[in-house]
């Protein structure tokens, strides 16, 4: 069940129904509830997919209870084997095997016998995830352990979030799935209007601009700069749109029921750097490798070098993470190659600083910057990110020409420009946005104008909010303002081209 | 805390009505796609621009239709759209022939693009329905065979084929959303104005096609165009190019997954039970994308393989002749009579 889909619609009514009107003064049989709601939910993708989450939840949820010290660290090592061997069985060792019988292959050896097709269910990465963050906070004494079988497996497998994230942290979502909640019409209002901004993210952005970019694979002419260029951009604003939108309707639909979840993006694309964009993309993944992965190897407290080896290991394994291919172990080379040049020579520009106009050049440089690393993470082929790095070159000087663009938008120069009005000037902005509506544009990518209106509506409500904790955060006081821009993005969502196509992080 | 909680929910609903609404009231007036009740007349005039529509929902409510006038029939020509020029007239003339049966009434029960699964869901609604299914002739493709169930407008099947509202419901919304969006009015609206089949959105609507539909037994044919090839077939061609056609043939991968056995078999066990005279057409196509051997083996295991006729290889070859064609994908009758002759002589 897609959250895009009717059916999801009905579902989640129907959860709110029984949540909120017949259940409202039974917290034990609401969280029951949740938990039966939540199964449904995820045995609709595949019944048998609810085995295995059955089998994380007990074995997670038993194994945390051992109290003495030997048994506890005995019992971590062992959820963190299962979750970990659970992950590598369903979704990895189709690579491995793959690759062994392609080594093997050069040889002369036939390993075929040991292949075999496994069925990934959907969201493992999250949950296994989930689970082993509860595991080592429980041994580090940092949350009790769970003595509510119900609550913890409402909390593993709670629906908004089990699919594509946010990898929750037992501190935050525990307590309030076992807690009472009391109904706050400002929080279900402001989870509607996530639901509502997500799904016209989704369907009148995201699954338009994966036309363009299936067009341009089908085309194939990856030796073309300009297909490198358009790929980059067209995929990095279709993956942002498409799992933002996943979390902010997961978010939305978690706020109608009175529990916050975290959020998993706060406008990554208006970063700085790139230091500030992994703390603004997939916050709950990073935040996870660095508490699990990152820290407990030694963070930045054994030396430069030893700090550079640990960022290497965890974007590789996050690269991992997202899928058993190649593309992915690039992906996560190159952004390991990019942090550690970053971190080497850049300052955190902390979220706490305003993003404005003036930091507009450094947003176009990073953005382009994550861009490239998502041309690769969609490649499906050696051949194709080869293309893409002979296409660098060009690739740069598009970037060169988007900075340039920048600087001017940025600088007071552009008051004078239309104040003054300077041939000189004029035409030079005139130049530069010619430059960029031939990208737009031109061939081969052909993007329309009217796919691009909810994309400038999106853009612009998210740059409204920009440090704000998500979009829509800032609220018009005028009710027909406010009930105008609802009506807009319904109007975008009912005008959408109904195309099938699920969120992308849902393969992860 | 219980009045609060409803009246968001009355809020929640009333805020979309005016952009939900007029949406709402196009579908229902206009219906555009013909899939809500009452619509029994289809492919009335060639002259005008018709949008296309689900040809599953045609066979079923024309079925129902006829059958309400009295008409019965037992002999089903079953397939996609490619069993479509199967002609109904032919084929009795040759079951009548092999069995000398003279109570043939023959059906053509074709769906777009519909998989195996489909299929099978459409011979269980005859079987439900307590019609016989004395004669039939399945027609399958190796490519269509490989496709999935497909719930997009032109390929879902009618609610009549499974049973619950919920499937009901799911149908109409799919049509509802087709209909309203602005991909669909990019198309529609000039094409109404101007009974011109408008071709401007990314998905076409409108059916090119000059259709000449016989609702007795659901036949389709275009003599407007097999008039063309025979006057002008550089013309023709010309006007509605095809693809080129391979110079090898191309073998596929195993393309029957379990669930498509598994809908096979449901097949199989509906004419044993119904000692159905059947005979199962593989096609050539235009691609020269034949079936993958092992798929045959299953296939002979589960029909028999006196019953199963694979032309895909053996006549790879002849659709080369474009003029055996009225597009990529689908061979004109006089082809399929050949195919039918080479079965039952």
């Amino acid at each position: 069940m897609q959250f895009t889909e009717i059916a999801y619609l009905f579902f989640l009514t129907l959860v709110f129904i029984t949540y909120w009107l017949l259940l409202e003064r039974h917290n034990k049989i609401r969280c029951a509830m949740l938990l039966s709601a939540s199964y449904i939910f995820y045995g609709w993708w595949d019944w048998r997919f609810l085995i295995l989450i059955i089998f994380t939840t007990l074995s997670t949820y038993f194994l945390a209870l051992f109290t003495s010290d030997r048994a506890r660290k005995l019992a971590l090592i062992t959820n963190i084997i299962l979750n970990i061997g659970v992950l590598v069985a369903f979704k990895y060792w189709g690579f491995f095997t793959d690759n062994l019988a392609r080594l093997f292959s050069w040889f002369g050896w036939n390993l075929d016998w040991f292949t075999i097709e496994v069925l990934v269910p959907v969201g493992i990465s999250f949950y296994t995830f989930q689970a082993i963050s509860y595991s080592v906070d429980v041994y580090r004494r940092q949350v009790e352990p769970c003595h509510n079988i119900i609550s913890f497996a409402t909390f593993i497998a709670y629906f908004p979030q089990l699919v594509a994230g946010p990898i929750e942290r037992t501190s935050n979502l525990l307590p309030q799935i076992e807690s009472d909640k009391k109904w706050n019409r400002r929080q279900a209002t402001s989870g509607l209007r996530m639901i509502l901004f997500g799904v016209v993210k989704k369907v009148a952005v995201a699954d338009i601009l994966s036309i363009y970019v299936d067009r341009l694979y089908e085309e194939g002419n990856f030796s073309s700069p300009l297909t490198t260029i358009a790929i980059s951009v067209l995929f990095s604003i279709q993956i942002y749109c498409d799992f933002s939108a996943y979390s902010e309707i997961a978010r939305g639909s978690s706020r109608l029921l009175g529990i916050e979840i975290m959020g998993n993006f706060k406008f990554p694309y208006f970063s700085r750097n790139i230091l500030e964009f992994w703390r603004r993309w997939h916050i709950s993944l990073m935040l996870w490798f660095r508490d699990y992965v990152y820290i407990p190897l030694g963070g930045n407290r054994k030396g430069a070098t030893r700090t550079y080896i640990n960022i290497f290991i965890v974007f590789l394994l996050s690269g991992l993470w997202h899928g058993a291919s190649w593309n992915f172990v690039f992906w996560g080379l190159y952004w390991a190659i990019c942090y550690v040049i970053a971190k080497r020579f850049l300052k955190l520009k902390t979220a706490n600083q305003a993003v404005t106009l003036i930091n507009l050049p450094d947003i176009v440089l990073t953005f382009a910057t994550v861009a490239f690393g998502f041309y690769i993470f969609r490649c499906s082929g050696w051949e194709e990110i080869q293309h893409g790095l002979f296409n660098l070159p060009y690739y740069i000087i598009f970037t060169f020409l988007l900075y340039l663009a920048a600087l001017l938008i940025r600088s007071n120069y552009i008051l004078k420009i239309i104040s003054s009005r300077t041939f000189k000037r004029s035409a030079a902005v005139t130049i530069v946005l010619c430059i960029m509506a031939f990208f737009i544009f031109r061939y081969p990518w052909s993007l329309k104008y009217y796919d691009i209106i909810p994309f400038v509506v999106i853009f612009g409500v998210e740059w409204y909010n920009r440090n704000c904790e998500y979009p829509f955060y800032k609220q018009s006081r005028s009710k027909l303002q406010r009930y105008l821009m609802y009506w807009t993005l319904l109007l975008f969502a009912v005008l959408s081209e109904p195309i099938d196509m699920s969120f992308i992080y849902f393969q992860f | 805390m219980d009045k609060a909680i409803l009246k968001f929910m009355v809020k929640a609903i009333l805020i979309p009505f005016p952009i939900i609404a007029p949406f709402l009231a196009f579908y229902l007036w206009c219906n555009p796609f013909e899939d809500l009740p009452g619509q029994n007349s289809f492919f009335m005039s060639s002259d005008k621009a018709q949008v296309g529509i689900n040809k599953g929902m045609i066979t079923v409510r024309n079925y129902e239709n006829q059958k309400e006038r009295g008409h019965r029939y037992n002999a089903f020509i079953f397939g996609s759209s490619i069993s479509c020029y199967y002609d109904t007239d032919h084929w009795t003339n040759l079951l009548k022939h092999q069995t000398l049966d003279n109570d043939i009434r023959p059906y053509h029960f074709d769906s777009s693009s519909e998989s195996l699964e489909q299929m099978a869901d459409k011979i269980e609604y005859i079987d439900r329905s307590g019609d016989t299914l004395k004669y039939a002739l399945i027609v399958l493709d190796p490519i269509i065979m490989s496709r999935d169930t497909n719930n997009s407008p032109m390929s879902i099947n009618p609610p009549q084929f499974t049973t619950g509202l919920i499937h009901r419901l799911k149908f109409h919304y799919i049509f509802f959303r087709a209909s309203t969006n602005s991909d669909f009015y990019k198309s529609w609206v000039p094409g109404k104005l101007s009974d011109v089949p408008y071709l401007i959105g990314r998905k076409p609507i409108f059916e090119t096609q000059p259709i000449v539909y016989n609702p007795l037994n659901n036949q389709e044919s275009i003599p407007q165009w097999d008039l063309m090839i025979s006057q002008n077939v550089q013309e023709f061609y010309d006007k509605y190019p095809l693809i080129p056609s391979p110079d090898s043939i191309k073998i596929g991968p195993s393309i029957l997954t379990q669930t498509k056995i598994n809908a096979l078999e449901r097949v199989a066990n509906i004419f044993k039970h119904h000692n159905t005279n059947y005979q199962i057409i593989i096609g050539p196509n235009r691609r020269k994308y034949a079936l993958n051997p092992e798929d045959l083996i299953i296939l002979n295991k589960i029909f028999g393989s006196v019953n199963v006729n694979d032309f895909s290889i053996l006549k790879a070859n002849d659709l080369a002749n474009d003029t055996l064609l009225y597009d990529s994908t689908h061979y004109r009758p006089l082809y399929a009579d050949s195919l039918m002759n080479a079965v039952y002589r």
